[in-house]
């Protein structure tokens, strides 16, 4: 079943992601994607993430279908101007690919070649017009294509945003990107449940299914880093004390991410789960939240 | 192994061709068009975004001619993608089967049909070089280690007929250095011409591939004499083209096109031919500049 298939049926979704390394070598991805067939309904691919130059999203996502798991080909707006950006969609339906996910992308500074040129001709939100444009056929400029994509294209939202007006313009935000065709979202990762029932309330009106973001829990280390540094991820302290204090800290991880899930399952469409490493995990923690 | 690097390193003299994506998902005639040359030449170059018109990718069509045993030059400019999409492009072609890489710096938007593209250009052709010969030996531009590298056969283009020549000359010695190992030029008219710039350029021992645009009227090689750069047809041959009635001109282009080719032949090691439209004829011009 296609993810839009599943999120149509309001069955509980579950995607992951692959990040592809700097180089050739796809044997992980190969070994992470035989894991994850069956078990996930689609895994996306990373486009350049944190700005470091890695083997593109495009022919992981192609990897990965040929591998019988459904892939969402991230894009980010910093590395291509319009012309390519639309190439490479076209490119992509042509590969198999249905999902996209549009990003704006971190800047090159973050990166491990800050000296890149930052691009940016479109932006997330004119992404997705783009997108939509082109499934009906068109290019940016109104020209009839020979051929045109499917695209199921969906956007990205930080509901655990650190201010209430921070949290305000992401529903602008994300208002916009729904205009412009998205049709579903994946969040940043969530850790306070009641919060996003909170934000959820707030979207109801929207109609379109989001998937919540879990990011499991490697360290107390880890969690007071994200804290610190990534824009919108909160992990409370309750769970950083039981990561400080536990002895097995995979099991603990394993054990909190499946708790999340659990409790989210009821007030989502979905989780997305972003496991930055613990890829060949990812099984052990839907078997523990019963998925 | 690249069959391409194989028959150049083996002698013989080459034969390429060249296809244009298609503006949307469609590949059915751009697919045929490579089929038609599978056994006339030994590599395909795909152009990428060229006149910087939005198309279909030149990575995914090159991918499909892998699939199908044929031989792609995968043609990368400059101009729409930074250094991290430029490299990471690099490496998903590889993984895709692809071992020719043209690098060009590539047409500015203002002559495409997206005039408000932002042009990049954050690397230059010979950075570009550059950075494909580094991912070669196993490293990105800046210097991390990968996993898993590539083996690409590198090209570039030059324009022996520009005036003046010096300048193509000492950027050809550039791209060498950054990593060249085959060029292709742009369309030759004068052998003459040609065979002058060979001379100054054997000294570089890479092989060189004469271009050749099929000619299709008197005013398409005026056209091209206005406004492509590095082209020159001399006023012999648009006069012969002139002359030439409609219905015969399909059989004058292979005529003209076959006599330069065999002008030529003995002063290169190869000739690429770009049909624009016209590939039914490639195998005719082959046939009758007795490549076969």
């Amino acid at each position: 079943m296609s993810l839009q298939a599943k999120l149509t049926t309001k069955e509980f979704a579950i995607t992951t992601e692959v990040g592809p390394l700097k180089g050739t070598d796809t044997t992980e991805i190969e070994e992470v994607a035989e894991l994850l067939r069956g078990r996930v309904d689609a895994a996306n691919v990373t486009d350049q993430q944190s700005s470091v130059m890695r083997l593109g999203s495009l022919a992981v996502c192609h990897l990965l279908k040929d591998k019988g798991l459904d892939s969402i080909f991230q894009m980010a707006c910093r590395d291509r101007n319009r012309l390519a950006l639309q190439s490479d969609l076209l490119s992509a339906h042509v590969l198999g690919i249905e999902n996209v996910l549009a990003l704006t992308g971190d800047l090159p500074a973050l990166g491990d070649q800050p000296q890149a040129k930052p691009v940016y001709d479109l932006d997330s939100v004119q992404l997705l017009w783009v997108i939509s444009r082109l499934n009906e056929g068109y290019d940016m400029v109104g020209n009839e294509l020979r051929g045109k994509p499917n695209f199921f294209a969906g956007a990205v939202v930080t509901p655990e945003a650190d201010t209430e007006a921070k949290r305000e313009l992401q529903l602008i935000k994300m208002e916009k990107k729904i205009t412009t065709g998205a049709r579903f979202f994946q969040t940043q990762a969530v850790y306070d449940v009641d919060s996003f029932a909170n934000f959820m309330k707030r979207v109801e009106g929207f109609n379109v299914p989001i998937l919540a973001g879990v990011i499991p829990l490697k360290s107390a280390g880890m969690a007071r880093f994200m804290n610190k540094n990534v824009a919108g991820v909160s992990v409370p302290e309750e769970l950083i004390d039981k990561m400080a204090k536990t002895e097995d800290k995979v099991a603990t991880g394993i054990e909190i991410a499946a708790n999340l899930i659990e409790e989210l399952r009821d007030i989502c469409h979905g989780v997305h789960i972003m496991a930055i490493g613990w890829e060949k995990r990812v099984p052990a923690i839907l078997d523990t939240a019963g998925l | 192994m690249s069959k391409l690097r194989q028959a150049l390193e083996d002698g013989k003299f080459v034969v390429s061709g060249e296809i244009g994506p298609p503006k949307g998902t469609n590949l059915e005639k751009c697919l045929e068009d490579a089929e038609r040359l599978r056994s006339q030449v030994v590599a395909i170059n795909v152009t990428d975004l060229q006149s910087a018109v939005m198309r279909i990718g030149s990575l995914v069509v090159c991918s499909k001619l892998v699939e199908r045993g044929l031989e792609p030059v995968y043609q990368l400019t400059c101009r729409d993608r930074n250094r991290l999409a430029l490299q990471s492009d690099l490496l998903s072609a590889w993984a895709l089967g692809i071992r020719n890489v043209l690098c060009l710096t590539g047409d500015h938007p203002i002559l495409g049909d997206h005039v408000e593209a932002k042009s990049v250009y954050d690397l230059d052709s010979v950075q570009l070089l550059n950075a494909a010969d580094t991912l070669n030996q196993g490293y990105d531009m800046a210097g991390h280690e990968l996993d898993g590298k590539p083996d690409f056969f590198l090209g570039a283009v030059v324009t022996p007929a520009a005036d003046p020549v010096e300048p193509q000359i000492i950027k050809m010695g550039k791209k060498i250095q950054a990593g060249a190992r085959f060029f292709q030029t742009q369309a030759i008219y004068e052998p003459s011409k040609f065979e002058q710039f060979m001379n100054q350029v054997q000294k570089f021992e890479v092989p060189v591939m004469a271009g050749l645009v099929v000619l299709k009227s008197a005013a398409m090689a005026k056209f091209m004499n206005s406004n492509v750069a590095g082209i020159s047809v001399p006023d012999s041959i648009i006069v012969e083209m002139g002359e030439t009635k409609r219905e015969d001109r399909k059989k004058k282009a292979v005529e003209i096109s076959a006599r330069i080719i065999r002008k030529v032949k003995p002063l290169c090691q190869g000739v690429h031919i770009m049909a624009l439209g016209w590939d039914e004829l490639v195998p005719e011009i082959i046939r009758e500049a007795e490549l076969d």
